[in-house]
């Protein structure tokens, strides 16, 4: 009953475009998005993340250890400090499918959820930083300043690609029984 | 719960979060060191490939949509551009004949190299990293085009920042802005009234008002505001005279013993797309 599953594909290729997508939004509009105080970042890559864990149906796609790989090439590629977002990242996606039994998922839940995955990573991926020294802002300064902002900017672009991922999700996912309506 | 932590999963938890200690531990030991280890440059290099493919298209929309407004302004800054360009012509003859000179003398006193003599490196800016309280880009030259690590990097007008990693076709910068401890720490001087210099370090970088810190500054020498500031080449690794920026303010600190001279970067932090990197020959 089942056809063939082009999301085994598609969720990878998708998962790496939006990391580069990133940085190329934020060198692109960095004019506006650092524009001090305040600094924002799109965060395209954990919005995939989400909706893929959320809308993968049946397919049982290893999200886990695409968010590892795609981690990695976070650190190697961004930042070179290697093991940060190639845990934060998988930690996530264990807790989020954990957690998703547990309640329906409509567009506000889904949404809440990715509120909360944010402000998880955007927050160890800080914590991390500060312990190593890389980083000296204070952290009400970070909450302020870098966490607000980038939460208002990613939930827009939530808002504005739920709809289009999920129909690509659906009708990719290759399972005859589509379980979220 | 408990089938959450089983004995099996706490085991394989700990084990990575070790191994996610070991490769910070790693990597923070490694950027102190004065290279980038090969495997890290040729993955660098691998992902800046894909990445130039996908950005791309969205690098060729921005520019259009750059050169459609810059056409409005046009005329405008034409006809200003059109005096300025008069100046710029006197001023070059005469930096000319000043470096002549200066090569002359230096001969002369048999001093072969000095911290004023680099070469710049033009590079473009490829991508930013999608951190927000980090400030790293990444430029499209690496060791191939001469760039090593902990070279400076200018913007524009002015000194944005520093080399971190340098692969063979890319390599990373870190701004002044970063929040590291380590980004803003270049040796700068100011010159005061009675036209001595007053040397000192970026001490911090004010996120609130944009502004560049030179702290700890203990010369009672007065410094008027809008003194140029220029890096001093003092420690040998930068180069002496890349323009830093104006004055905007002194203070004193909160000790009361020391100066906090407060300063205007030449260059925009938040938007920068080429840059070039200054080698000491």
């Amino acid at each position: 009953m089942l056809q063939s599953a082009k999301l085994k594909y598609i969720f990878p290729i998708g998962f790496f475009l939006s990391l580069f997508l990133d940085g190329s939004i934020n060198l692109i509009f960095s004019g506006s998005l650092f524009a001090y105080p305040y600094s924002m970042v799109s965060n395209l890559t954990i919005l995939w993340l989400v909706l893929g864990i959320f809308f993968e149906g049946e397919t049982s796609l290893p999200i886990a250890t695409w968010a590892a790989a795609v981690g990695l090439v976070f650190d190697w590629y961004y930042t070179g400090v290697f093991g940060v977002n190639m845990f934060i990242l998988p930690v996530m996606v264990l807790i989020i499918q954990w957690v998703k039994v547990f309640f329906k998922p409509t567009f506000l839940s889904i949404l809440l959820t990715f509120f909360l995955a944010l402000t998880f990573y955007e927050s160890a991926f800080y914590i991390i930083f500060e312990m190593i020294h890389y980083t000296s802002i204070s952290s009400s300064a970070f909450v302020a300043y870098n966490l607000a902002p980038t939460l208002a900017l990613n939930l827009c672009f939530f808002v504005i690609l739920y709809l289009p991922i999920k129909s690509l999700f659906r009708h990719t996912r290759g399972a005859n029984f589509r379980s979220i309506e | 719960m408990q089938k959450f932590f089983s004995n099996r999963k706490l085991v394989i938890a700990v084990i990575c979060v070790i191994i996610a200690v070991g490769l910070v531990t790693l990597s923070v030991t490694t950027r102190k060191k004065s290279t980038t280890p090969i495997v890290q440059k040729v993955g660098n290099d691998a992902v800046a490939l894909v990445d130039r493919v996908v950005a791309y298209p969205m690098n060729a929309i921005s520019n259009t949509s750059r050169s459609l407004n810059s056409i409005i302004n046009t005329y405008q800054e034409n006809e200003r551009l059109k005096g300025k360009v008069d100046q710029l012509e006197a001023v070059r003859s005469r930096d000319q004949a000043l470096e002549q000179e200066n090569k002359q003398l230096k001969q002369q006193v048999s001093l072969k190299k000095t911290m004023t003599d680099y070469k710049l490196v033009t590079a473009t800016v490829i991508s930013r990293a999608p951190s927000s309280w980090q400030n790293i880009v990444v430029i499209n030259k690496g060791t191939l085009s001469g760039i090593k690590k902990n070279q400076s990097v200018i913007a524009g007008e002015g000194l944005i920042g520093r080399v971190i990693e340098a692969s063979y076709s890319t390599s990373k910068v870190e701004l002044i802005s970063d929040s590291s401890d380590s980004a803003n720490r270049f040796a700068i001087q100011v010159q005061d009234e009675t036209g001595s210099s007053v040397n000192g370090i970026v001490t911090s970088f004010d996120r609130g008002t944009n502004e560049i810190v030179m702290g700890q500054v203990t010369s009672k020498a007065k410094i008027k505001r809008g003194s140029l500031v220029t890096t001093s080449g003092l420690g040998g690794v930068t180069p002496k005279g890349l323009y830093v920026g104006k004055v905007v303010d002194t203070k004193k600190n909160s000790s009361g013993l020391a100066t906090e001279v407060y300063i205007k970067p030449a260059a925009d932090m938040s938007s920068i797309n080429v840059v070039s990197v200054a080698e000491l020959n």
